[in-house]
Parts: C-alpha cells; structure tokens; sequence
C-alpha cells in the first residue's frame, strides 16, 4: 500500500480507538450506575431524545450515559466512511472515491433526517 | 443478572462475528427472542448496536483488516446503506410474524451457505493466494446484491455479511479473505443506516444494548486466541447445525408466536 493510505488507515483507525473508548467508558459508567441504583430491568427502556440526554448527563443519569456511549459507538462507521473519503481526496488524489465516499456519507446522514419526515 | 447473560451473549457474536466476517446479528436476535423473550422490533434495534460494535471492534483489534478492499466496499455501501434505510423504514410496518419467518429463512440460507464454504487452503497456499492482484467483476451485480443485503440487515438487523461475502467471493471474483476483511468494514456501515432510524423510533433498548455491546469488544479481542485452537472446518460443522436449529426455531416462533 502507499504511505499515504497507510498513514490515512492509521488516523482513521486512531479515531476509531478513541471513539471506542469513550463509547465504552460511557457504557460502563452508566452500567456501573444503574446496577448500583435499584432500577428494575424488567422495564423496557425507550431511546432517550438528544436534549433528554444532554440534560441527562448533566446529573449523571445512568440512562443517559449508556445511551451517549451508544451513539458515540453509532457515529463510529460515519468517522470511517469520513476517514476514508478525506483520504481518498487528498491522500490518494482519488475523486471518483471521494465522490463515492461522499454519497455513502450523505445516505447515512439522511438516515438520521428520516424518521423526522 | 440478565445484564450479565447480555454479555456473555455478546462475547459469543462478537468473536464469532468479526471472525467471519459476519456482525453477529444470527447470535444476538436469535438469544434475544428466543432465550430472553423480547419482542423482535427490539431485538433488531439491539441487533444492530451489536453489528456496528463487532465492525469498529474488529477494525481496531483485527490487524488483517488492512486486506479491506475499502474501495470496493465504499462502491458496494452505495447500495447497501440505500437498500438499509428503506429496510429499516418499512420494518415497522411488517408484522413480527413475517420478521420471524424472513430470518428462518435467512438462518437456512446461512447453513447452506455456511454448508458449501470452500476449506481453508494450507498455510503456503494462503500466502500465495492473497498476494495475487485480482479483478473485480459483476459490479452492476454486485451493488444490487449489496442493496438486497442492505434492506435484510434494515428489515432484520443483520449485517448482510452472509450475502456479501459470497457475493463478493462468488459472483465478483474478490479472494476469501478480502471479501472477509472488507464484509467486515461494510457491515458497520450498512447497520448504521439502519440503526439510526431505529434510535429515532425509540426502539433502541440503552439498558439491554449497553452490555451487549461491551461483551462484543471484549469477544472480539478474545476471539482470535480462543478460535485458533478450534479447526476451521469442525467449526463450521458445528455453525451449519447451530444456524439450522436456530432457523427452526424461529419457524416455530413464527407460527406459535
């Protein structure tokens, strides 16, 4: 592979890490903190809106930090798809897969408009 | 406890999962409705938290994903993560019935699959194989599976790997372990599609998902050490009857509810 697909691969696979980490780290705390309370979990929980979660972690609702640590985890392949077309413009001088990475991008963001239609 | 068995169930998917090429999403719905009773909707949503943890767990973990066509897997996402939105966006409206009776047939076509898998060569083949340049072929093809994949994993919560890397290794002419390694990187691609619409409907369990998630982190670092010691071809004997019972299974549950 050239360098510069391989320097892009490490990059996008260093955001990955720190992104997994702080899915995780949320995950757990929020675990940690639910165990800890006597919430049931015959309960089925629903997903929590964004502001209910912003406020939600503002007070440390376990909740909220699973679900923050889920969307982080959710946001991980966009970082990718991300990744790979910066890499493929400027790194590889590719613009049919930028242009191509650009597309598969806008899907995923059009999916999160979707249920708002 | 129940959270406990969540992830144990998502070690299995996670290092079964990122070892095929697969998301996982055969371990996690079958357990969740059949072993922990959830209804299927939420099953799928969770399903799909775990795909896209099996995909970046393996892409951080897994040094071999540097045999990722990513090319071809961007041009194949186009029709993937199309045919995922509108997958996701038209499971609520098929009634879970259906839902069952789809992934018993998905489950079957798995075994079959899974059933006529060509062995892994020996080491020195291996070596030669994957230094070959090859041409990929059947693209037109190829994107239109990848959307069939794409509205399975939207309507089912599946990766779609099992269709992908058959498609890839099959029909486009791509060696075993790069069709493997890029199903790998697609797979979290396609389910994010999907799992977002999912969010937003509200039908993403946190609680439940949280330690399904972790447990398939943890799977996927684990997993490499555990499945070297278990022969490829006595692992997949031991999957094709696995895949059939849970394929029976849901059959059942289709019919019984």
């Amino acid at each position: 592979m050239k360098r510069g697909t391989v320097n892009a691969n490490r990059v996008i696979i260093m955001t990955l890490r720190l992104g997994s980490l702080f899915s995780i780290i949320f995950m757990i705390a929020g675990m940690t903190m639910f165990l800890l309370s006597s919430d049931s979990t015959e309960q089925v929980y629903q997903s929590l809106g964004l502001q209910q979660i912003l406020v939600g972690l503002m007070t440390i609702d376990s909740v909220s930090l699973m679900t923050a640590g889920i969307l982080i985890l959710l946001m991980t392949p966009l970082l990718r798809v991300l990744g790979a077309g910066l890499s493929f413009l400027l790194l590889e001088k590719d613009p049919a897969y930028a242009l191509i990475s650009l597309g598969v991008l806008t899907i995923l963001i059009f999916s999160l408009l979707v249920p708002q239609l | 406890m129940i959270l406990f068995y969540l992830f144990v169930t998502g070690i299995f998917a996670g290092s079964f999962g990122a070892l095929l090429g697969l998301g996982g999403g055969f371990i996690i719905i079958p357990a969740l409705t059949i072993l922990f009773g959830m209804p299927i909707h939420t099953a799928i949503g969770i399903s799909l938290v775990g795909v896209i943890a099996t995909s970046t767990g393996a892409a951080i973990v897994y040094v071999r994903d540097s045999k990722a066509d990513i090319r071809l897997g961007m041009l194949l996402e186009l029709g993937t993560t199309v045919g995922a939105v509108l997958g996701a966006v038209i499971a609520g409206f098929i009634s879970p019935r259906a839902l069952y009776f789809l992934f018993a047939f998905m489950m079957g076509y798995n075994a079959y699959s899974m059933y006529k898998k060509k062995e892994e060569p020996s080491q020195k083949e291996k070596t030669a194989v994957e230094e070959l340049p090859y041409d990929v072929k059947n693209i037109p093809a190829g994107i239109s599976i990848s959307g069939l994949a794409g509205i399975m994993s939207g309507l089912l919560g599946i990766g779609g790997g099992i269709i992908k890397i058959p498609a890839m290794y099959i029909i486009m002419g791509v060696p075993l372990k790069v069709a493997t390694a890029t199903s790998n990187f697609m797979v979290g691609v396609t389910a994010a599609a999907s799992a977002f619409v999912y969010y937003f409907n509200g039908n993403i369990d946190p609680v439940y998902a949280s330690p399904i998630a972790l447990g398939i982190f943890v799977g996927v670092m684990a997993g490499t050490r555990a499945n070297a010691r278990i022969s490829p071809n006595s692992l997949k004997k031991i999957f094709v009857v696995i895949f059939i019972y849970i394929a029976i299974q849901m059959m059942v549950k289709g019919f019984w509810g």
